[in-house]
Parts: structure tokens; C-alpha cells; sequence
């Protein structure tokens, strides 16, 4: 209100900072600055449904309710935070809401593929696949131990490729030299994550500012796929990509590819369908089978209690292990709980 | 190249050959083709040297200019004749459309300027061609923009400067930067007057707490008129810079026939690169 002169009577979000309505609470989702605020659901109704009305009339409106105080300092936390500016009647028009449509010109955005001892990839074969499928994130998940030699040689493969991150996880081969890890992660920096499971200690090794890489050592053993599908606010991501592709299509799965520890094709190495062997079938192959694509489509707004979930653009989902294995439920490792607003244990 | 029985002129990139005939269309964004000579050895005593040489760019020239004709007759976004515009020629026809353009002098006079101050109060100061980048190891890349003329710098001038470019300082309620691609205009709203940082220049980028930068319905009038102003400049595509002013008159700066479109298209999510592939694919 502070700076609000007569004529700009009006007030208009900010369209990258959309609200997102929960059962017992909303958000306001900054996209452009990556931060989410929770605000009351009578807030969420005048950026919505009274949207159009000028302050005044607003304030007139609530007076009746003896609210205007309440309606006042919403407006002051909002101009605040630069969430809304305001403006005369006629520039309403003038600022429409974000598109909110999702693209992407690969076929496959990210892949997972699982290897432990017994696993027998061709990877200068599926990452030649990957390549032409335009996939740019990649997980390497390795259940058993391998040697840095064995992993930089793996990495090597990945020197001049359309993937822009790769992210590693194998069992920590104990008495690390920081240097040994440098030396792998400046083999290619496209690693952005690189996490040491079964480790004796837990830390964080990020004393080098000038390479883009997360290191971390985790004293849990990652022996199997069976160690994913955590939700938590830790993983929340507020983002254009993220926000958009989750208005529509499911935030784990779409275009996702995984290659399990046997070498089957698969959305994720947790589920149980299969679309063929790496050995027999084509990565493309697989991807155009029928039902392949089913779940890519499952979006939060689907899925039960997700729906009312204020953090359902922000979230992480998982399909795999999900509350009495229902594809259309929430996920089983998912602790909180909209109606509540409580996170349990 | 070759004129015979059939025209064919293959280009060499890398180790990849390239026949034109085979292109259908092509996006210039920046740069130019180069016709690399093979390295001529002429001893120093050689009287002709500096005749002979001229004749080599000669050559060079008439072949770049075959080459150019070649691509003229190709469906191209960007024009490459056009990619070095002048934003005096710009600011020339963007007024004869009545597109208001802020008050522009041109001078190495002092006198000039302060007559020119005393008119309009504060002025700009701003490259006549493109921003000058002075790398330094230690400091970076600074980069010389948009700048207030302040009493101090007038003060400090002597009768005479270099050539510069000077403007009415425009009070801007919102800034705009306009995406135009084949007749469509793509716009964004920057608010970059609430921060003294990017008042004048909203490229002095505050990254702690980034200018609001949103999607912007550009009104019919205000389209049609630059609608016009890219086709006299023979213009598809380009980034124009305006701002609209608190009684909500568009200000025209200048248009970047080479502008860059991921500064508007991620943040308002208009996909630009897929409009560029489906013009550059469409059928010609």
C-alpha cells in the first residue's frame, strides 16, 4: 500500500509468482526467485477470484467483516515481498498470467541406470543410445563396490555428449584421498553429484569453489533400487521447468528412461514393467512400446491427496512405491500430510 | 564454387562439406563467413607487395559478395545485410512512424551538450554503436552501457570530447523488451526502477534480488507501428528495447537485429527456440 497513489488503484501478481491452493493452507511459488511463502487460503481467494477488484473496493468489501486490518497487512507482506505491484484498471490487461505449458525437444530428459556385480551394460553402446534420445540428465547408481579406475574409464565415455549432468552413487571404497576424487570429478565436470554410500562417515566435501559438484559420504547402505522414492521439502525445487512440466505430467517419470541392474528397460529400476532387455532391444524400442509413456502423463493433479497438496508443483513424486500400491496414490515415503499441515516421522 | 553446366559451391566446416544448394534456410544470430586464403609467401623486396595484396581482398570481396547473393535468395531468419544496423537510422524512422523516441544529440561539443541539457533537462550518455567490454585479468569484463550524465561529468569535460551520444533521460515506469519473429512480438516487462542499481541500465544485473520480469501484452497499435518499423529496416527478427513512461507513452530505444531471446523467452516460458525451428522448417 505504501507507495499505492490514487490512480493505481488496482493490484496485479507478479506472473512468475503464481499461488498454488492446498487443502488447509496455499503457497505463493516465486518461480523467478525460487522461494515459496505459505499464506492463508482467504489470501489465495483475492489473488484469485478477486483479482479484479480495485483495493478500495476490496477494502470495503472486508470491512463489513471487520477484516480490513488483516486485508491491509496482506497487502503491505505482499507489496513487501514484491509479490504484487499496483497499477491503474487498464494496465490489467496488459500483464497476462505465465504460460504455464511445458516442451522439450528430447525425446528422453533423464535416464537412471543401476549396476551392481552381476550387471553386464554395454555402456559405450547405451550411452551412444542415450545420446541420440537427446537425454540430459543421467544417474549411475552402482550397488557394489567398483574402483575409481573402473568409474573414471565409465565417465571418460561421457566427454563429448548432450548430457549436462551425471550423477553418481557407489559404495565408498574407503581411505579416499580428497585428491583422488578431484581428479575424477575434473575428468568431466558435467558430474554434479557424486555420493559415497556405505560409508564409515557422513560429510560433506565441498571445499572447492571453483568445481560445480556436490560430494557427500552417507553411512547408508544403497545395496538395491529399493533406496528411493523419498519425498521430503528437501527435495523441493522451485523452478520454471519443474513448475510447469509438474502442471501436466508426472514429476519423476516423464521422460524418464532407466536401464535396471539386469539390463531391463524400465520407467523406473522400482517398478515391475519391463519393456525388454538392453541386449535385445533398442532404448527407442522400448520407449515407443505401448504403455510406456502411461505414466508420464500421471500428474500431481491426479493423484489422491497429492491434489490437495499446497507443495504439488514443487514436489518430487514417486510412482513405484506408492500407498497400497495404487498408481493413482500418493507416495508411500511421503510423511506429510495436507489436511493436518503436519509432517509426521 | 563452380559456374558451369551447374552452379555448385561447396562450403568447408571442420571436415564437413557443405553444398549450399542443399540449404533450404538459415538463421543468421551473429558473425560472418570467412574465406580463408592459403598463406601467400611474397619477399619483402617485392616491389608490387602492397598492389598485390590489395588485389587478394579485391578477389576475397567479389567472392563473399557471390556467396552473399547465394544466400539472399534462401529463406532466412536474421538478415544478414542488416546485422550491424544503425540505431541513428533506427531512431530516424521509428519517429517518421511516430513512434516516440527520446530527444537524440550527437556531438563532440560541450557548448552543444549543455544547450542541449538546458532544453531537456537530464540526459543518458550511450555508445553510438555497441557497448564497449574492456577485459581485465584481474577485474573481469566491464562493460560500458547506459549511463546518467551527471553535473560532475559535464563539469569535468572539456570544449571538446570524443563523439557521443546523448539522451533524454526517459522516467520509465516499466521497461520492455520486445521479441519480434516474423510479424509476432514476444514481450516482457522488466521492473527495474524500484533498485537503484538497474534504473538506468537494467543489464547491471542485481542477482541477489533479480528485476520482476514478466509476460506483457503489447497493445495493437503500439504492434502495428513497430510491425512497420522492422519491415523498413528489413528486419524478421530482433529484440527491441522500449520503456513506457508514467503517462504510459512507448518509448522507443533501439532494436538489436541480433539480439538475444533466452532472456525473454525462459523467464515468461514463451519456447522461442521451437518457434525459430518451426519457422526455419516450414516449407518454403
Amino acid at each position: 500500500m505504501l507507495n499505492r497513489s490514487v490512480d493505481r488503484n488496482h493490484f496485479r501478481l507478479f506472473a512468475n509468482c503464481v499461488p498454488v491452493k492446498g487443502a488447509s493452507r496455499s503457497l505463493i511459488c516465486d518461480i523467478q526467485r525460487a522461494v515459496y511463502h505459505f499464506i492463508p487460503n482467504d489470501l489465495f481467494d483475492i489473488l484469485t477470484t478477486q483479482a479484479n477488484m480495485s483495493v478500495d473496493s476490496l477494502l470495503a468489501f472486508y470491512e463489513d467483516e471487520n477484516n480490513s486490518d488483516t486485508i491491509k497487512e496482506y497487502f503491505d507482506f505482499l507489496y513487501t515481498e514484491e509479490y504484487i505491484f499496483f497499477c491503474t484498471a487498464d494496465e490489467l490487461a496488459l500483464f497476462p498470467e505465465l504460460n504455464l505449458d511445458w516442451d522439450h525437444p528430447s525425446a528422453i530428459t533423464n535416464a537412471i541406470i543401476d549396476i551392481n556385480q552381476s550387471s553386464e551394460h554395454d555402456f559405450p553402446q547405451l550411452f551412444n543410445q542415450l545420446e541420440e534420445l537427446g537425454c540430459r540428465a543421467l544417474q549411475l547408481r552402482f550397488f557394489s563396490d567398483i574402483s575409481l579406475q573402473n568409474l573414471s574409464e565409465i565417465i571418460r565415455l561421457l566427454d563429448r555428449s548432450v548430457i549436462t549432468a551425471i550423477e553418481i552413487l557407489l559404495p565408498d571404497p574407503g581411505n579416499l584421498r580428497d585428491e583422488e576424487v578431484i581428479s575424477l570429478i575434473t575428468l568431466n565436470l558435467r558430474i554434479s553429484v557424486i555420493c559415497f554410500h556405505s560409508s564409515a562417515l557422513t560429510r560433506e566435501l565441498r571445499t572447492f569453489s571453483d568445481l560445480p559438484t556436490t560430494i557427500s559420504f552417507s553411512t547408508n547402505a544403497i545395496t538395491d533400487e529399493s533406496h528411493c522414492g523419498v519425498i521430503s521439502s528437501k527435495y523441493f525445487a522451485l523452478g520454471i521447468e519443474l513448475f510447469t512440466e509438474g502442471q501436466k505430467y508426472n514429476t519423476c517419470l516423464n521422460r524418464k528412461l532407466s536401464v535396471d541392474k539386469s539390463g531391463f528397460i524400465k520407467n523406473c529400476p522400482s517398478m515391475k514393467a519391463t519393456f525388454g532387455n538392453v541386449k535385445t532391444t533398442q532404448l527407442k524400442t522400448a520407449i515407443a512400446a505401448a504403455g510406456f509413456k502411461d505414466p508420464w502423463g500421471i500428474s500431481k493433479d491426479q493423484i489422491y491427496i497429492c491434489r490437495d497438496c499446497e507443495f504439488r508443483y514443487i514436489c518430487t513424486d514417486c510412482r513405484a512405491y506408492t500407498v497400497n500400491n495404487g498408481i493413482y496414490n500418493k507416495p508411500l515415503k511421503c510423511k506429510y500430510d495436507p489436511y493436518s499441515i503436519a509432517w509426521s516421522e | 564454387m563452380e559456374i558451369a553446366d551447374q552452379c555448385r559451391m561447396l562450403l568447408r566446416v571442420g571436415d564437413q562439406e557443405i553444398d549450399i544448394n542443399e540449404i533450404e534456410a538459415f538463421w543468421h544470430r551473429n558473425g560472418h563467413i570467412t574465406i580463408d586464403f592459403p598463406a601467400t609467401l611474397i619477399s619483402d623486396d617485392f616491389p608490387y607487395k602492397k598492389d598485390l595484396f590489395s588485389h587478394f581482398r579485391n578477389e576475397k570481396r567479389k567472392t563473399s559478395e557471390y556467396l552473399h547473393h547465394q544466400f539472399r535468395k534462401k529463406k532466412s531468419l536474421g538478415n544478414y545485410f542488416q546485422a550491424d544496423l544503425n540505431k541513428l537510422i533506427a531512431l530516424e524512422q521509428a519517429r517518421a512512424l511516430s513512434i516516440p523516441v527520446p530527444p537524440t544529440l550527437v556531438t563532440t561539443s560541450k557548448k552543444t551538450l549543455v544547450s542541449f541539457l538546458t532544453k531537456y533537462g537530464k540526459a543518458i550518455c550511450k555508445p553510438i554503436s555497441d557497448a564497449l567490454m574492456l577485459t581485465d585479468i584481474d577485474e573481469g569484463t566491464v562493460a560500458y552501457y547506459t549511463n546518467v550524465l551527471t553535473d560532475e561529468n559535464v563539469n569535468s569535460l572539456g570544449d571538446h570530447f570524443p563523439l557521443s551520444l546523448f539522451q533524454q533521460r526517459i522516467i520509465k515506469k516499466y521497461e520492455l523488451r520486445i521479441f519480434y519473429l516474423d510479424g509476432e512480438f514476444y514481450s516482457m516487462a522488466i521492473f527495474s526502477q524500484s533498485d537503484e542499481q538497474t534504473m538506468v541500465d537494467f543489464r547491471k544485473y542485481n542477482h541477489r534480488k533479480p528485476n520482476r520480469t514478466v509476460p506483457y501484452s503489447l497493445p495493437p497499435d503500439i504492434q502495428d507501428k513497430l510491425r512497420q518499423l522492422m519491415k523498413q529496416l528489413d528486419l524478421n527478427i530482433g529484440s527491441i528495447d522500449m520503456a513506457v513512461t508514467p503517462e504510459n507513452e512507448y518509448v522507443f530505444f533501439e532494436v538489436n537485429p541480433v539480439g538475444q531471446f533466452g532472456m525473454t523467452s525462459f523467464p515468461c516460458n514463451y519456447y522461442l527456440e521451437k518457434k525459430i525451428a518451426q519457422y526455419l522448417a516450414q516449407t518454403i
